[in-house]
């Protein structure tokens, strides 16, 4: 591009007047940033501070709380239905009966609720390590022979 | 500062400045969707450096906020590939042009944008508000020579960029 050219076209941009609308467009831009920055805010909530006595006492609440509750859950006696089903070669037989005795003096949603809660008997299934060996073998040897 | 009277300040820089800056945002755009936009970019620059704009160097920020708010409008249209849609280009100034033309300005409008911050101030200064170069460096806070040094490398990019570009 020629310098000649260029400096006209800056030259006509230089010369370029604000239409009207253009005008009215800005000053309504401009009062609309000034409202929204003049929206009122919550009060005191810029200037909420925390005191260094609040925020001990605060400290002191949530370790207070912290013990209390380590404490107690260190007492708590085990749950008796602990059931580390992979380790055990099988499921526990029975369990305990809570609600026999109850069951003639309950009504029928709070019978329904408890049989829903009672632990379902399951027949005794025993993993050895033995046998899926030897059906891995046989399978190998099936599939071998076909 | 608290927020009334940061409030106060910022109504206080916006009725001085507004009349300026319109005009500078409008010759730097030409399109009323850019100009809005650039605008709105602007009037968030002053309320963030509003401390600054009071200071000694107060001019020089308004114009570096100014033309980054121009920027950013320019960067928002052009997009990622640095292709400008035309359809798009419809400033009421442009009607009566040469479409040629037009779309000459265009390009010197949408490079300018894309200057060096100081490159674009010195551009701006001298060419769209055609101020004399003592102006210049008063308000730059630099000495003449060094102003007309600055608009003479900025217009020399300027010309590099729009004979690479067409």
């Amino acid at each position: 591009m020629k310098d000649e050219k260029l400096n006209e076209i800056l030259e006509q941009l230089g010369g370029e007047e604000l239409p009207e609308d253009m005008r009215k467009l800005a000053e309504e831009i401009s009062r609309q940033s000034a409202d929204v920055l003049n929206f009122p805010r919550i009060p005191g909530f810029g200037r909420m501070r925390i005191s260094p006595f609040s925020f001990a006492a605060a400290a002191a609440v949530i370790i207070f709380v912290f013990t209390i509750g380590f404490y107690a859950g260190k007492q708590s006696s085990p749950s008796q239905f602990q059931v580390s089903s992979l380790n055990s070669s099988s499921y526990p037989e029975q369990y305990p009966e809570q609600t026999a005795r109850k069951q003639s003096q309950d009504g029928f949603w709070r019978r329904k609720a408890l049989a829903v809660m009672q632990p379902k008997s399951c027949p005794q299934i025993k993993f050895s390590k033995v046998n899926i060996l030897k059906a891995y073998r046989q399978y190998l040897q099936e599939k071998h022979n076909d | 500062m608290a927020h009334p009277e940061r409030v106060k300040a910022f109504d206080r820089l916006r009725v001085k400045y507004n009349p300026m800056m319109t005009a500078l945002l409008w010759k730097l755009t030409g399109d009323r969707e850019l100009f809005a936009e650039a605008m709105q970019y602007a009037l968030l620059g002053m309320w963030q450096y509003l401390e600054k704009l009071n200071g000694k160097k107060g001019s020089a920020y308004l114009y570096r906020i100014i033309l980054s708010a121009n920027s950013r409008a320019w960067r928002n249209r052009i997009g990622r590939d640095g292709q400008i849609n035309s359809d798009l280009i419809a400033g009421p100034s442009s009607e009566n042009r040469n479409p040629a033309d037009s779309e000459l300005i265009e390009r010197v409008r949408k490079t300018i944008a894309r200057l060096p911050r100081k490159q674009a101030w010195a551009i701006a200064m001298r060419y769209i508000e055609q101020k004399s170069y003592d102006m210049i460096a008063k308000e730059l806070l630099c000495s003449p020579t060094a102003a007309r040094s600055n608009v003479s490398k900025a217009l020399a990019v300027l010309k590099r960029k729009l004979s690479h570009e067409g």
